[in-house]
């Protein structure tokens, strides 16, 4: 009888075992076959030919989609640095899974940057983006290499912030809906009130722009300052 | 009973203990990578007598090197978006058109004109900085970075994270200059020194 026990207790780890390294090691193949692509839909604001603009500035309608395991939903608003190295700075939310003993998706407002001194996002709060809330986005051009960021509901101030860049001359403002696999949905996303700073303190809107949208996702252009993208699933 | 307690609470300690060890491992799931669509779906490819008549018809003078770094290099593509103006010259041993990849590129944008920075502005980030280096070549401000991470993939794919840039300040313009296969600042200053007005 004892060792009839003892037979069930080496089989229950084992089975225990097996099932953890097919946990372990089915999404990590998932992972790294996804990790590179990107899909989009949204506006660069096609500036003119003259000097480059300093801020952007947006509202962004938060949107809760489906993501599938390790794969990721962000929508935001950007700052051009160069597009040769593929530098910029940008400000937004984005759905993401994250790991604590078990995998979960979570939502955050993000701050990231990619220059010469290499990648660095920053989840600025532990404040969460709410369904449906519509937010504003602010990022503006503030001093040498520096540039400062600034998320409203409404009037009131969610959280702000610096975040330094090199080099810090500005190439082109955009507005964009980002997946890394079609089969999220995007319906329901909708920027808004789309606006740019040269210098001082006007922020004029969007007064012309440019679409771009990567199939399965289309874009429903409203005006120059306001778009919803859809599609995907 | 409290044999059957202790395997309980040692069966869970161990299977906690796999999850966090998984999840320590698992790193590839929240160090997702953002980025911004690549400049192919809005600019066009033009060949460089477009280019240079664009230029001088919108006044904007180009320089351009005549010396490049390796005699074999050659100009194989450009792409322009004219607004804002920004354009991407590629040169390639191979052929390559791809401005990620190639062994070679320039980038030309417009700076507001309280932006642009003066040599004094050049030394003084270059003195905080190893690797980093501002020199006044032909009176243009000018600062090389000898390990500049690249922000493309598929350029650290081929490359690694690292190449080595300069930016070039001609009037209004910035010139960022790309070359991975450059190893230090002094080997593409020749090049910088050849940089003249094309149109």
């Amino acid at each position: 009888m004892k060792e009839l026990k003892l037979e069930e207790s080496i089989l229950s780890y084992i089975l225990l075992i097996l099932a953890l390294l097919f946990f372990i090691f089915s999404p990590i193949s998932n992972v790294r076959a996804t990790s590179s692509t990107r899909y989009y839909a949204g506006y660069y604001y096609n500036g003119g030919s003259g000097p480059q603009h300093e801020g952007v500035q947006g509202n962004i309608f938060t949107i809760y989609p489906h993501v599938p395991y390790s794969e990721t939903c962000a929508e935001w608003i950007d700052i051009s640095l160069s597009i040769y190295e593929n530098y910029w700075v940008q400000l937004g939310y984005v759905h993401h899974w994250v790991w604590f003993i078990f995998p979960f998706l979570t939502v955050d407002f993000y701050v990231e940057k990619n220059d010469i001194n290499g990648r660095r996002m920053i989840y600025p709060t532990i404040l969460k983006p709410l369904n449906t809330h519509t937010y504003t986005y602010k990022l503006l051009l503030t001093g040498s290499g520096e540039f400062s960021y600034y998320v409203y509901e409404s009037s009131n101030l969610i959280f702000s912030g610096v975040i330094n860049t090199d080099p810090d001359n500005t190439v082109d403002l955009l507005a964009f809906v980002e997946t890394s696999v079609t089969s999220i949905k995007i319906d329901g996303s909708h920027f808004m009130y789309l606006r740019y700073k040269y210098t001082g303190s006007q922020w004029p809107l969007w007064d012309r722009h440019e679409p771009y949208w990567d199939y399965p996702y289309y874009l429903d252009q409203r005006g120059h300052y306001e778009f919803a993208a859809y599609g995907g699933g | 009973m409290i044999n059957e307690n202790k395997k309980f609470i040692i069966s869970l300690s161990i299977v906690l203990i796999i999850f966090i060890v998984i999840g320590c491992y698992q790193p590839s799931v929240s160090q997702f990578t953002l980025d911004q669509p690549d400049f192919y779906g809005i600019s066009e490819e033009i060949t460089l007598e477009e280019f240079l008549n664009y230029t001088s018809r919108n006044n904007i003078p180009i320089h351009l090197p005549i010396k490049l770094p390796t005699e074999n290099l050659k100009m194989t593509a450009i792409y322009l978006k004219k607004s804002p103006f920004i354009t991407i010259i590629v040169y390639s041993e191979e052929g390559n058109k791809d401005y990620k990849t190639a062994e070679f590129g320039i980038e030309i944008i417009r700076v507001n004109p309280d932006r642009v920075p003066t040599f004094s502005d050049l030394q003084a980030k270059a003195e905080k900085s190893p690797n980093v280096v501002a020199k006044l070549i032909n009176n243009w401000p000018v600062i090389i970075y000898e390990h500049a991470y690249n922000g493309h993939p598929e350029f650290r794919e081929k490359y690694g994270d690292y190449n080595l840039i300069a930016f070039v300040y001609i009037g209004q313009l910035r010139y960022l200059i790309g070359a991975p296969l450059v190893d230090n600042a002094n080997d593409l200053i020749p090049t910088i020194e050849s940089m003249s007005l094309a149109n």
